[in-house]
């Protein structure tokens, strides 16, 4: 928790990160559009490029703009600082190949967004990181997939669409007895949910294209760093705990001290991908800010009331959000959720496939697209699109069937959701009557 | 790098370069709970504008395993054993919160070491209030909380400090959490102890900078003015906008501030 000195969470949406009114005149964000900055003297370019001075040179490390949404996401998660990246995926790239070297073992949650399962068992096996999937809800599974090599635990908050909600003190209490870093990504909760590093999480990743931003505009990632992982002692990762191969002389840990993975995200991983956040995506996501816990808390209120009328519905077999009694995490999502499980649903419609066609042919208001926690409420089909590469081994691990359709809730009245979902279900139950 | 001194290992910070010993050598001093990497930018830039730096992880604190001790003489004790190990003859002393205590101390003893005295976030005496002690004696967080809150200033807290993308307030009490048992104690108790007794102003007599911050909690401007007065070659330097922890609130300010007190000065 952050202590009677330290600002609420409305406030730091707003505030937090700003800098001083030379740089930002006044309270509303200002954009820095520049790909460089101007240097004042050759002493003070030097010093800048020697990480002797604190301060931007080029857009591609760090900029005003989105520096000050970095200090935001940062205040907001409990973190030492936070590094924006271009997209989500972006973000978690950065923040696993800053950490992972050839022959390291990650140990990762069995049921792990598409993407971020595909870095892991493509790009990043290539690489010769190999990847041993687990079943979170059961923490003696990953007590069992830990290996003498392993160096990163990853999960996230809760799993989209089927809600399986990682027990992140648990999970970390592993970490710590194996001495690695836990990693989660937020993107389904956000801080106003769940800050995972007060439950133990050592780095947070989130994609801020969905709720954070709000508006659909613009697409961004971030890594957070607790700053509290000890990187010296377990001896694991030599790119922070040894003198760069280079002539800088930096030497992360004895420079930065805790923010060392922090730097070397910013001047090694970034400078590296080149996946820097622009600055006019960084206004808009801090724009999105300002209205993140009215937006949030709309969203879950209007997830929990469709939830709800869901369950009653005939062509529905079940709904899957972790704050309905019904879920098998709902006492776990009670405890670390208490404001709710998000704004996204699962919802299997009896009827299989050719049901859920009929499902989201018939919606009027709901748009048909991928993405979650934006505005728009919409629906999408996760095992033809966003799990389509799965098996059907892997699909049924995962617990996405043919009948799945996930439902993110948007700011659109409740009521008039209500509606267009009761109005494609008598559709569904219209064309099951028909079936022979 | 680790150094032995006084039969006990102490981690030293040289600012990224080795140390030279025909460059003016500049000590960077940290306070309470703190570690060298409170001063590692500026060590850093110093290290690159002809001096050679040394910045020691006092006892007890960051990479120096030995217990932390209570009492400004013993910190002093133990600068001096290191300094003497590394036969430097002469030096220039920055030193923040308790650090300024030892430095202030170096300086009575060994007026022919110590050319010059930087001194930010300092008072004397140097009274820490019994709630932040006994919290720091219980290893209570709510020692982290105040030492966090108290340490810096508003905006500070709200703008996340010096650090890009950072947040200080959090910062500050990840760092302060990484300390050995007994650390934070010992150390405050080291400032709160350290009175009119132990040291004679008089006996510092080179030039004395104080680098003070407007909005410090912890150690207020005007008791740094004050010193300042009492000493035979005191002067002040203020940064705005800005509390107790100097360099990891205002980094630049406080930057151009140092420059001017070691180098432009001569």
């Amino acid at each position: 928790m952050a202590g009677p000195f330290y600002p609420r969470f409305e406030t730091l949406c707003i505030h937090a990160g700003q800098r001083t009114e030379a740089e930002a005149q006044g309270q509303s964000s200002v954009v820095f559009v520049g790909n460089s900055f101007r240097f004042r003297d050759m002493d003070h370019a030097a010093s800048l490029h020697a990480l002797a001075t604190s301060g931007h040179t080029s857009s591609a490390i760090s900029n005003p703009t989105v520096a000050t949404l970095e200090s935001r996401l940062a205040a907001l998660e409990g973190g030492v600082a936070a590094v924006a990246t271009a997209t989500g995926m972006a973000a978690i790239h950065l923040a696993m190949t800053s950490l992972l070297n050839a022959g390291d073992h990650v140990v990762a949650t069995h049921v792990l967004n598409p993407k971020t399962r595909q870095l892991l068992t493509r790009t990043l096996a290539r690489l010769g990181v190999v990847t041993t999937f687990a079943d979170f809800r059961d923490v003696r599974a990953v007590r069992s997939a830990m290996r003498t090599d392993t160096r990163l635990i990853f999960a996230e908050t809760v799993a989209l669409p089927t809600g399986e909600v990682t027990d992140i003190e648990a999970v970390a209490a592993v970490a710590r007895e194996y001495t690695v870093p836990l990693m989660i990504d937020a993107t389904a909760t956000t801080a106003y949910l769940m800050r995972p590093i007060d439950l133990g999480a050592d780095i947070v990743v989130q994609c801020l294209g969905g709720y954070v931003c709000g508006s659909d505009t613009a697409i961004g990632g971030v890594v957070i760093d607790s700053g509290r992982y000890d990187w010296s002692s377990s001896g694991y990762y030599p790119q922070f705990t040894q003198a760069a191969a280079d002539d800088s002389g930096i030497h992360f840990v004895d420079d930065f001290g805790v923010h060392a993975y922090s730097m070397y995200l910013r001047y090694v991983g970034l400078a590296d991908t080149g996946a820097a956040l622009s600055p006019l995506s960084a206004l808009q996501i801090l724009q999105g800010l300002d209205t993140l816990s009215l937006r949030m808390q709309r969203q879950v209120d209007s997830a929990s009331a469709i939830a709800t009328f869901l369950q009653a519905q005939s062509s529905v077999a079940a709904v899957h959000w972790p704050s309905l009694e019904t879920h098998p995490n709902y006492a776990l999502a009670r405890r670390v959720l208490p404001r709710g499980a998000g704004a996204v649903l699962g919802v299997s419609l009896q009827g299989g496939r050719e049901a859920v066609d009929v499902f989201v042919r018939a919606l009027q208001l709901i748009e048909h697209q991928g993405g979650v926690g934006t505005r728009c409420t919409s629906v999408l089909h996760p095992a033809t699109t966003t799990h389509y590469l799965y098996n059907s081994g892997d699909l049924s691990q995962c617990g996405i069937g043919d009948e799945l359709v996930q439902l993110s809730v948007g700011l659109e009245d409740t009521d008039d959701l209500i509606s267009d979902l009761s109005r494609a279900l008598r559709q569904v139950a219209k064309h099951a009557e028909r079936q022979p | 790098m680790n150094v032995d001194v006084q039969g006990q290992t102490c981690q030293l910070y040289t600012g990224g370069t080795d140390f030279n010993h025909s460059q003016p050598c500049l000590v960077f001093i940290h306070g309470a709970g703190m570690d060298h990497t409170f001063w590692a930018t500026s060590a850093r830039y110093f290290a690159r504008s002809g001096y050679s730096v040394l910045v020691p992880d006092l006892p007890g604190h960051g990479g120096s395993p030995c217990s932390a001790l209570d009492s400004i003489p013993a910190y002093a004790d133990h600068v001096l054993a290191l300094l003497a190990s590394l036969n430097v003859a002469q030096a220039a002393l920055v030193g923040h919160s308790m650090g300024s205590l030892v430095a202030m101390e170096m300086a009575a003893r060994q007026p022919s070491l110590v050319t010059r005295l930087v001194l930010l976030g300092a008072a004397f005496p140097m009274r820490v209030s019994d709630a932040l002690l006994d919290a720091a004696n219980a290893e209570d967080p709510s020692a982290y909380d105040m030492v966090a809150g108290f340490g810096t200033a508003y905006r500070s807290r709200l703008q996340g400090g010096a650090m890009l993308g950072g947040n200080l307030y959090h910062s500050l009490r990840v760092q302060l959490a990484r300390n050995r048992r007994g650390t934070l104690f010992n150390a405050l108790t080291a400032c709160n102890t350290y009175d009119e007794d132990a040291l004679a102003l008089a006996d510092i007599i080179c030039l004395t900078t104080f680098i003070v911050a407007d909005q410090d909690m912890m150690t207020p401007a005007a008791s740094a003015l004050a010193l300042a007065e009492q000493l035979p070659a005191g002067r002040t330097l203020t940064v705005a906008n800005c509390g107790h922890m100097l360099v990891l609130e205002q980094a630049q300010a406080t930057q151009m501030a140092l420059h001017q007190a070691l180098i432009d000065g001569d």
